[in-house]
């Protein structure tokens, strides 16, 4: 028999005990530092992380860029920095849950796009260059699933399983 | 969250007439955020009761786009940067379009 683990474990109110393995720790260590660094560069593949206001009005558009981008651009690395400082504490709070939920889906996006993911879209085979990152895709949307249930309360008590 | 959403649909004028008339922040499908995700957003952000972020959700999901809060010019771009900044995809259109 296989045990599976969850992530977290919750310890008491808001304090979370950090279950994750090593190996996931290095991954959700190092993956915030590769959307920042796309970010920066402005990749194409961070474009969902910056959607227009206006698509259709170039004006409206400009005007509320030259306002907000880099506060946008700012809040994402803020968040992204968040998931990578905190990913080795042993006990997480309610806060750190919620920046590890937006990081993640950041990360998300970045690798969606990169990977042109569509709803139920099949997932290539092990031959395939892009098997890997779809495997860690699909991590990341187990992890992000698994702590909103967290954040809900829908799980809250316990090790999820 | 399904595929298939058009944006080929008249959103918005940014017309400076039209600052005072009220507007709508829709938001939009895409394949890459979870259902789980908008719905706590939703809650969030806007404070919106379980239910009403689920249908809301639900909406986006089965439609292709919802309206998630309107109002006057300002306070929607606002609200569209706060969905911006949780990654999801919102936009504006004028309530009279």
């Amino acid at each position: 028999m296989t045990e599976i683990r969850g992530p977290l474990k919750q310890i008491e109110g808001d304090r979370f005990e950090n279950l994750l393995t090593d190996e996931e720790k290095e991954l959700l260590g190092m993956l915030p530092g590769v959307v920042v660094e796309a970010i920066a560069a402005h990749s194409p593949y961070v474009t969902r992380l910056f959607p227009p206001t206006y698509p259709f009005d170039h004006t409206a558009q400009k005007e509320i860029e030259d306002v907000g981008s880099d506060s946008l651009a700012e809040e994402h690395r803020r968040i992204l920095e968040g998931l990578a400082d905190t990913v080795n504490k042993p006990v997480l709070t309610h806060q750190d849950l919620v920046v590890w939920v937006g990081a993640i889906n950041d990360i998300r996006l970045l690798i969606g796009t990169a990977l042109d993911v569509y709803e139920e879209m099949d997932r290539p085979g092990e031959d395939d260059p892009r098997f890997q990152d779809f495997v860690i895709f699909d991590y990341l949307t187990w992890l992000q699933g698994s702590l909103l249930a967290f954040l809900s309360g829908q799980l809250g008590k316990g090790e999820q399983s | 969250m399904p595929t298939g959403t058009s944006t080929e649909e008249k959103i918005v004028t940014g017309s400076a007439e039209s600052l005072d008339s009220p507007w709508r922040v829709v938001l939009w499908n895409d394949p890459i955020n979870l259902i789980s995700y908008v719905i706590w957003v939703l809650e969030t952000l806007f404070g919106y009761s379980t239910s009403k972020a689920t249908a809301l959700t639900m909406e986006v999901h089965n439609n292709g786009r919802a309206i998630v809060s309107h109002g006057p010019r300002e306070k929607a771009e606002m609200d569209a940067s706060r969905l911006h900044e949780k990654g999801l995809w919102a936009t504006l259109e004028r309530e009279s379009d």
